[in-house]
């Protein structure tokens, strides 16, 4: 199983969203990501620890590694044949 | 079968192997490729996203003014002090700097791999190296950050705490009137609403004080 974990920043709304999208047989999360999970869901701020934080096309870095955030919404989407598209990514919280 | 670790140490190798005549040195232990001297650094980053058998790799290019970051470090809400000697001034990207659609490029293959360090080494070399130079000057830094907010490109904390200490660091007759059009353009995160504002408000009193 391959797993890409991504942090959204939606402008609009000003939140921060995780992104879990995954690919394999199971959807399954880690300990360490059931642990993150539940820290997002129980309201606590999450801290950045990406190599340079997260940043848009531009270079413009939104929140730096070390930042702590909140996360409004979490997305996840499974596939198995490796391919993800808008109608497989479903909200799982709020 | 290629790995995120493989495909970023090898580009991560290679572009500090082309650029270390310049001062470039691939700092493992912390994924940077940094070029370090008296007042700040000037950084090449490369973010791999892995999507097996397929990656992303992503080019970014910054600058770090020491002066800059030690004021906006010391305000800025909820950032751990660890990382805050890797804190950046200014940017810019491939996408900016090549012109190209997304700030990425794509590959699966050990060919396509190479073809994506060597197009990151040449843009690097043909525009990356002159972005370093310019914004060595921390007056030049101050016009394009202050322009990217005026122009309502950007409104987050960071960016907003920069620009106002480079004003005040460079003496611009526009610190004062920007204070409060800045506070006004501020728009803080979810969650940072109280936070966000009340730290804006104790640098801008720090400044104003300087």
């Amino acid at each position: 199983m391959s797993i890409a974990d991504d942090i959204i920043y939606n402008s609009k709304t000003n939140q921060f969203i995780l992104n879990e999208t995954k690919y394999g047989v199971t959807n399954t999360l880690r300990k360490n990501q059931q642990v993150i999970e539940n820290a997002i869901k129980a309201g606590k701020e999450i801290e950045i620890r990406s190599v340079g934080g997260i940043r848009d096309a531009t270079n413009n870095v939104i929140a730096t590694q070390g930042q702590k955030i909140k996360i409004s919404k979490i997305l996840r989407s499974h596939s198995v044949d490796g391919k993800i598209t808008i109608n497989t990514i479903k909200t799982t919280w709020p | 079968m290629m790995t995120k670790r493989y495909v970023f140490s090898k580009a991560a190798m290679c572009i500090e192997e082309n650029f270390k005549l310049e001062g470039f040195r691939f700092i493992k232990s912390n994924s940077r490729i940094l070029k370090k001297y008296y007042g700040g650094f000037n950084l090449i980053l490369l973010h791999v996203l892995d999507y097996s058998p397929i990656f992303q790799i992503e080019l970014f290019l910054s600058v770090r003014i020491d002066i800059v970051e030690n004021i906006v470090n010391d305000f800025i809400p909820n950032r751990n002090p660890q990382f805050m000697k890797y804190t950046e001034t200014i940017g810019t990207s491939y996408k900016e700097l090549s012109g190209a659609k997304e700030n990425l490029i794509e590959i699966s293959t050990e060919k396509e791999l190479d073809n994506a360090i060597n197009e990151f080494i040449k843009i690097i070399r043909d525009k990356g190296l002159a972005f370093f130079e310019k914004y060595q000057n921390i007056e030049m830094v101050n016009a394009e950050i202050k322009k990217q907010i005026l122009n309502k490109e950007y409104n987050y904390i960071g960016i907003i705490m920069q620009s106002l200490s480079l004003m005040k660091l460079c003496n611009d007759p526009d610190f004062d009137v920007l204070c409060d059009k800045y506070k006004e353009l501020y728009v803080p995160f979810v969650g940072q609403e109280i936070t966000g504002r009340k730290a804006l408000d104790n640098l801008i009193k720090y400044l104003k004080a300087m």
